[in-house]
């Protein structure tokens, strides 16, 4: 991106300041605040010993990065650790462009079905869909090798969920909603002109899609990949549920156990060691991005001239794909349903003939009777709803300035906002409760809601960057030309033609915020309560039907909300497409 | 005699002003992260207003001593502490007492009149930590197994029994605070209770996060069967689940859990009223709804399972801060044996 | 009534500073259809998007009427949105989430006029008339041709009665077919409507065919401005030549060059050549004489021979084009290209002798880089 010499008239630029570059200036400081704050006490608390307070005058060591990165198998957890998140996050890339093409691009049966599933199925968390798969696959009482021994009258288990590939495979799979939501963004918008234009060379539908769609797509491909692998480098829920037994020790899952192990005094300074390299490892891909980004110019795909997103006929593959894609909803469908089959006993059973005569609706009738369930629910949707809505709204207008303008400040700001990916839920957190601890909000559901915003607006940016590169400048410049405002422009024209986008990440938001156990469970006070706290308490005592039941209702709830939206957000949309 | 009498009214009209105290404050803050049960909190908190005609407005929070400690600190920080009421092991007091959080009281000078089984649980605390806090419950950990995979005469009776190879792969233990077997350092030594643990890693246990984890797993087979606590386990057989266990023959580690009032909380004398009356006549309410209990509370089934044992049975506990300094040395090096890599 | 003068826009990126618009000036009268033409990079876009205010001058002032939209030395600049312009994208821009009365209602809705409801209907079915495609309003956006589009970022442009038309080379993206048609229907339209127009465009034919004025642009400057047919018969350098319709170029000197106007000559190897200087050149100095594809005439056999302005040479390849036949004529190491009249009969290996009219060959100074002879062109046919 070029930007133009300030030297002459500097008189000029006074005029131009209100709009564009006073609404700049509140923006950053409203990313500061929110930002900012976290990443200092990030810095600062990986510096600290184990009982000391961040923002305190605590004299400072590097102990931290010691323990964290000094022991003599570092190398094998840093290694293992790369595996596991490049393995799943490359699964999960791969089987979501298929998908997402097969659902945007081409008539594929029930396609709406898969945008149903796959929010819904965000919202699950992902300790308890690790334990899902681990009650289908552990092999002493899976039940996939149950009835795989029954049928085939085997002596030992033929599936083991305690290796490094298990790891990888299920949680590649079950990273496919969330990145499902990010690749239909990016295909959302590409000129299917392009597309069309292979076929009429002679192109078959597989060369059209390695040769033109693969590479056009490859930048916001590229930016969701260091995203989720960023996010993955964190992960530790179905490395403590499933690679804790196969002895696959990965970095999150040690800072984890010897940060919560020693239950009394918890040591943050060590999440914080790890947050602060996985920072200066997000500083140096996202610089890598930007420098791609600018090639990405070339990229840029919404002209608006002929804007017709025509589908592609299957023809006779049509079959084999569906069926693909139906087998993928079983892989994903069967430990959801092992969940709901433990929702609906007093305890796990195994699943026979004899159980069923167990099932009981106890569980969900309890839940609902609670009061205490019903002011988290409330509680619950003011955080997601309102987490979202800011989350997606400053990362759309920081993305705007970022890719528009190109000016360095806004440039900065977006890497800013993207810096809390680093840092682990824990610490930010708890940076919250330390920097607002003097504050009328301490103890609030705000705090949750600053930290979620936080903590969000990283993905919200990917998400809009990738939608405004493929916008090409022109329709803004035509409304600025025919007398609109620059705040006329953004609601008339950026906003309505990115809406499909911006909806799909404020939904993957409140799927997120919803599900999200660990900020809630460090900042809980009797004032905050959400379904994520109560559903870990459950899963603490251990309840563990009680708190399948609440996962599965958080499913089912999330499924009405995208169900409803399509039917409001989606149909605008139906209509600019030829009923062909 | 007069003296007696003098202090004992000294002691009595200590008690009426904590009570009155209690009458004017009216609420009451709990930071207790068991019992979590809400129904648990009201059959409690409405027993306790019942005991002493109050009326009291009351929040319970389920936080966790390991949440509970970061927020706490950062409040007591700056000097606006919100708990009433706060519960962690001797490790949790000890560090947060260092900071000023706790100090002493004299539990028993002031209720023992109202209150008389205040003594034991006053005085179950470490010695360096007297009168900081009171005895709540005790972790206890046993040995548990799921009835449909292990018979009770084949179910292992000492825990180096795990070492067996019929149980490879077949046996749960937990990871996150290295509980029991810091513990059993105290009486093995630190170079022995490793090696322990480094022989059961090599018969390839089901690893989980927490005692409760164990427990679930042995319930839905994932594990056939493992070291669990005894309110994990009887928490289950209440339900109904098919979980059965023993205490070892050797040894039974015991990680009690105490609570404490801090210093600066907003209501005082309602939190140190409940906490007195809450570790001797609440311990028969916990452990009916809730299983919890106390291997020294008089009424606790768990005490009584406890006098039941053999002689030979050790009890293992922290008795001072030597062995909880100890303990916390030897569990750091369980957590990074824990997440190792495969020997 | 649009005067910009001294512009300057300067652009730094990380392979150095780029001049793109370099001390441009012009001045468009009322009602004229102005073009600036160019190659890519040349600045025409970039001086378009300074009058639009899409972009900022470093320097300069531009005008229009009485308004000053900028000044760099007054510290003035007006917000591009508050302009009274209307502009036409090469992309057109439509927006696809609208209908095409929405689109075209767009300036009068959010501009700086309030019409009310029924006057905003009245002038979007006028504009949508003027362009043909009245009955269309109601369709949605994406469900257009590219000419529809074309026609509705037009009328969306026009709906608004701007004092000023901007175009940023509308017709590229549009079949060759209908290029030839929108040529001509849009300069009508416009000449109707007597709207001053600036248009920016890389095709010669284009500027050509639709201008009162053309302005050749290069490398960020104005190289030379004036009516079509003079910049075509009388360029002022080899790049202007080349750039419209491509010429025929020999070296040469003048040696003959009248006090005031009339014709000058030319000494070249092929022989003396009576034409036109243009661009300056002076007496003595090297010189090239440029001569357009038309500027010959075939010299029947029974005519006489004169000593100047003949060339005669071995002719290469013909190439019948309908009304013109297109010679490529070898004449010693030179190659030219001519355009005779269709009927001759000419055929490839023919020897024959063309006339080089003298109102048709101009003599410029010998610039740097063309030091060839030969037919040379830069511009699009």
């Amino acid at each position: 991106m070029i930007e133009a010499i300030k030297s002459m008239s500097p008189v000029i630029r006074i005029s131009r300041i209100l709009g564009p570059r006073g609404v700049l200036g509140a923006l950053a400081v409203i990313t500061f605040i929110l930002v900012l704050g976290p990443l200092v006490v990030l810095l600062h608390t990986s510096l600290l010993s184990s009982d000391a307070l961040p923002l305190s005058g605590a004299p400072l060591t590097l102990a931290n990065y010691v323990s964290a990165f000094g022991s003599a198998d570092t190398y094998v957890l840093v290694r293992n650790t790369l595996w596991y998140a490049g393995g799943s996050v490359s699964i999960a890339v791969v089987v979501s462009v298929m998908i997402a093409w097969l659902a945007e691009r081409t008539d594929l049966p029930f396609r709406r079905l898969v945008h149903v599933l796959m929010f819904s199925w965000m919202a699950v968390p992902p300790l308890v869909m690790a334990f899902g798969w681990i009650l289908l696959l552990n092999p002493n009482n899976g039940a996939l090798n149950v009835a795989l021994k029954a049928a085939f009258g085997l002596r030992e288990s033929p599936l083991n969920i305690y290796s490094m590939w298990a790891m990888i495979a299920i949680t590649g799979v079950s990273l496919v909603p969330t990145t499902f939501v990010m690749v239909s963004n990016i295909l959302r918008n590409m000129d299917p002109q392009l597309e069309r234009a292979g076929f009429a060379c002679g192109a078959n539908r597989l060369t059209v899609f390695r040769r033109i769609t693969l590479p056009l797509i490859s930048p916001g491909l590229l930016s969701l990949a260091i995203y989720m692998f960023m996010v993955m480098l964190q992960a530790f829920d179905v490395p403590l549920a499933v690679g804790l037994t196969a002895r696959v020790p990965v970095l999150s899952m040690r800072i984890y156990v010897l940060t919560t192990g020693n239950e009394d005094l918890p040591n943050y300074g060590l999440s914080a060691a790890l947050g602060v390299v996985l920072m200066a490892l997000a500083l140096l891909l996202i610089w890598g991005y930007f420098r791609l980004e600018q090639t990405g110019e070339r990229f840029r795909v919404v002209t608006g001239k002929a804007f017709r997103p025509r589908r592609v006929r299957l023809g006779r593959w049509r079959p084999v794909m569906g069926g693909l894609v139906l087998l993928y909803f079983a892989t994903m469908l069967l430990p959801l349903a092992m969940l709901l089959w433990t929702s609906l006993l007093p305890f796990y059973q195994t699943p026979s003939v004899a159980a069923f005569s167990a099932l009981t609706l106890f569980n969900y009738r309890d839940i609902l009777a609670q009061p205490l369930v019903h002011q988290a629910a409330g509680n619950t949707v003011v955080l997601v709803l309102t987490s979202a809505t800011l989350a997606m709204t400053l990362a759309s207008l920081i993305s705007w300035y970022s890719v528009r303008t190109g000016w360095r400040f806004a440039r900065w700001l977006d890497a800013l906002a993207f810096m809390p990916i680093a840092v682990p839920h824990i610490v930010m957190a708890m940076a919250i409760m330390v920097l607002y601890l003097r504050t009328p909000l301490h103890g609030t559901l705000a705090l949750l809601i600053l930290a979620h915003v936080g903590i969000y607006i990283a993905f919200g940016t990917r998400t809009m960057n990738a939608a405004l590169l493929q916008l090409h400048r022109e329709l803004e410049d035509a409304a600025t030309a025919s007398g609109a405002s620059w705040g006329t422009t953004l609601r008339r024209i950026v906003l309505p033609i990115l809406w499909p986008q911006f909806l799909n990440g404020w939904l993957w938001v409140v799927a997120h915020s919803a599900r999200d156990l660990t900020v809630p469970l460090m900042l809980m006070s009797t004032g905050n309560l959400v379904v994520a706290s109560l559903l870990w308490l459950m899963w603490e005592y251990p309840n563990i039907p009680g708190a399948s039941a609440l996962a599965i209702l958080l499913v089912v709830t999330l499924m009405s909300v995208v169900v409803g939206m399509q039917h409001i957000g989606m149909r605008g949309l139906e209509r600019h497409e030829p009923t062909k | 005699m007069l003296l007696a009498a003098i202090s004992g009214a000294r002691a009595q009209s200590s008690f009426d002003s904590v009570l009155s105290g209690a009458r004017l404050e009216g609420a009451i803050e709990i930071w207790l992260g068991s019992p979590s049960s809400s129904h648990v909190h009201r059959a409690l908190l409405e027993a306790f207003q019942r005991r002493f005609g109050l009326k009291v407005h009351w929040k319970w929070v389920a936080l966790h001593s390991a949440r509970a400690t970061a927020r706490l600190m950062a409040e007591a920080s700056v000097g606006r502490v919100s708990a009433d009421i706060v519960g962690g092991t001797s490790d949790y007091i000890a560090t947060l007492s260092e900071r000023g959080l706790f100090r002493p009281y004299p539990w028993t000078g002031v209720f023992e009149t109202a209150l008389p089984g205040i003594r034991e649980p006053s005085e179950r605390s470490l010695s360096e930590l007297r009168g900081l806090c009171l005895a709540w419950f005790d972790s206890v950990y046993v040995i548990a197994w799921n009835t449909n995979f292990v018979k009770a005469s084949e179910a292992p009776r000492r825990f180096s029994d795990f070492l067996d190879p019929k149980w490879k792969g077949r046996f749960a233990l937990n990871v996150l605070g290295g509980a029991p077997f810091d513990l059993l350092a105290l009486e093995l030594g630190d170079a022995d209770a490793l090696k322990l643990v480094r022989d059961l890693l090599a018969n390839r246990p089901i690893l989980k996060s927490g005692t409760p984890a164990v427990g679930s797993a042995i319930t839905t087979g994932e594990a056939h069967l493992g070291i669990s606590s005894y309110v994990t386990v009887e928490r289950a057989r209440r339900n109904k689940e098919p979980q059965e266990f023993r205490f070892a023959e050797d040894y039974v580690p015991v990680l009690p859990l105490y609570i404490c009032v801090p210093e600066n909380s907003p209501h005082p004398n309602t939190a140190r009223l409940f906490a007195a009356w809450v570790v001797t006549e609440g311990i028969p309410i916990v452990e009916r709804m809730d299983a919890s209990g106390r291997i020294t509370a008089p009424d606790s089934s768990m005490a009584k399972a406890i006098v039941a044992l053999p002689a030979t049975t050790r009890l293992i506990q922290e008795r001072s801060l030597a062995d909880v300094a100890r303990t916390r040395a030897v569990s750091s090096q369980l957590s990074v044996l824990f997440t190792g890599k495969h020997e | 009534m649009l005067r910009v003068e001294g512009l300057q826009k300067v652009f730094v990126s990380a392979s150095g500073i780029m001049r793109a618009v370099h001390d441009v000036s012009f001045t468009v009268a009322t009602g004229q259809f102005f073009t600036l033409l160019g190659p890519s990079g040349c600045g025409k876009t970039t001086t378009l998007h300074c009058i639009a205010g899409l972009e900022i001058p470093d320097a300069g002032e531009i005008t229009m009427d009485d308004t000053v939209l900028f000044s760099g030395a007054r510290g003035i600049d007006l917000a591009a949105h508050k302009r009274d312009i209307g502009m036409v994208f090469q992309s057109y821009a439509i927006w696809p989430h609208m209908t095409v009365f929405e689109n075209v209602a767009f300036p009068l809705v959010y501009g700086h006029r309030h019409p009310g409801a029924a006057e905003v209907q009245k002038r979007v079915t006028r504009a949508l008339t003027l362009v043909h495609l009245d009955g269309l309003a109601d369709r949605p956006a994406p469900f257009l041709s590219g000419g529809q589009q074309q026609r509705v970022a037009l009328a969306r442009a026009l709906v608004h009665e701007p004092p000023l038309l901007l175009f940023d080379e509308p017709l590229s993206n549009l079949d060759a077919k209908l290029r030839d048609e929108m040529r001509v229907e849009l300069r009508q339209l416009i000449k109707s409507l007597g709207m001053t127009t600036i248009y920016v465009t890389h095709d010669q034919v284009e500027a050509l065919a639709m201008s009162d004025r053309i302005a050749l642009m290069r490398d960020g400057r104005i190289v030379q401005e004036g009516p079509p047919r003079e910049v075509y018969f009388h360029p002022n350098d080899a790049f202007v030549a080349e750039f419209l319709g491509g010429s025929n170029s020999l070296p040469g000197r003048m040696i003959d060059r009248p006090r005031n106007g009339g014709t000058a000559v030319v000494e070249t190897a092929l022989g003396r050549f009576v034409c036109v200087p243009s661009g300056g050149a002076a007496l003595g100095s090297p010189v090239d004489l440029v001569i357009r594809p038309e500027g010959f005439r075939l010299c029947g056999a029974t005519e006489g021979s004169k000593p100047f302005n003949r060339i005669k040479g071995k002719v290469e390849i013909t190439t019948f084009n309908g009304g013109v036949i297109e010679v490529w004529l070898r004449v010693g190491e030179v190659l030219f290209r001519t355009k005779l009249d269709s009927f001759a009969e000419v055929q490839p290996g023919d020897m024959i002798e063309l006339e080089v009219l003298a109102d048709r060959c101009s003599a410029i100074p010998t610039a740097g880089s063309s030091n060839t002879a030969g037919f040379v062109t830069r511009g699009h046919d």
